[in-house]
């Protein structure tokens, strides 16, 4: 004897199935590929900012402790640094979070 | 890469509509559930060890789909009575008459979600816990009463038949 509660319930479920919208695995898994760039980009972006800042604050407290580095090798450093970091920190497009696949 | 690709295609294939037909059911719009069973999906590929077995997979695409559907609604601002007796969804399935309201309509949305896990996609209980962050040892009861807050909603329904 069928259990009435379990055969509404997939009854319900089929019509459900039936209605679902087709599946589009593979742009969904290219959609998923560019968000993990963009999000890997962005924390790049945030790592090279980081640097940046940590050889500015260096160079500042080198300076005001007195340590007299010599001046033209700490902006050498932070031309360096810079010059590094300029393409974690260049301007990039943030995905969108919804619409994966519009 | 390859391979990698075939097994998220095949789990894809076979979890994308229960996946979306879940959120229908807890009352997602049919558009908002596309949204978020992309997005479970999303995070699955994302997930560190997510070449496990497929009933992990399932459990997980379960649990992320209905994290991300309380998440959409705190930020619609909208209350999430999981445990009140008054029935929150009817906007979504009145629009579309994909989903029987009236024999739902005694049912808590947690009722609805237990029942649902339960009998449409056959989750253990312990599975169940796992996905609504319930306690284990309540699952039984609770679907003990879900059952029985179903079944008297039922059975007008089969007299009317008979």
């Amino acid at each position: 004897m069928t259990d009435p509660i379990a055969a509404f319930i997939r009854g319900e479920r089929e019509t459900l199935l039936r209605a679902a919208p087709p599946p589009h695995a593979a742009r969904l898994w290219h959609a998923a590929r560019r968000r993990r760039a963009a999000s890997l980009r962005r924390t790049m972006r945030v790592a090279a900012w980081l640097v940046r800042l940590a050889v500015a604050t260096a160079m500042l407290l080198s300076f005001f402790l007195s340590l007299r580095p010599e001046a033209w090798l700490l902006l050498l450093t932070f031309a360096l640094s810079v010059w590094l970091t300029r393409g974690a920190c260049a301007p990039g497009h943030d995905e969108p979070r919804k619409g994966l696949l519009e | 890469m390859q391979a990698r690709f075939a097994a998220f295609a095949a789990l894809y294939a076979a979890q994308h509509r229960p996946v979306w037909a879940y959120l229908v059911r807890l009352g997602a719009t049919r558009t908002a559930a596309e949204d978020l069973t992309q997005e479970a999906f999303v995070k699955w590929l994302n997930h560190a060890q997510w070449a496990d077995e497929p009933k992990q997979a399932r459990a997980f695409l379960f649990t992320a789909a209905t994290r991300l559907l309380i998440d959409q609604w705190r930020r619609e601002r909208r209350f999430v009575a999981w445990d009140a007796d008054v029935p929150v969804q009817a906007v979504a399935p009145a629009e579309d008459g994909l989903i029987s309201g009236s024999q739902w309509a005694a049912l808590s949305q947690r009722e609805q979600q237990l029942l649902w896990l339960a009998y449409a996609e056959e989750f253990s209980h312990a599975e169940i816990a796992g996905i609504t962050g319930l306690a284990a040892d309540s699952i039984k009861v609770l679907l003990s009463r879900a059952r029985a807050r179903l079944r008297a909603s039922l059975t007008p329904l089969e007299d009317q038949d008979d």
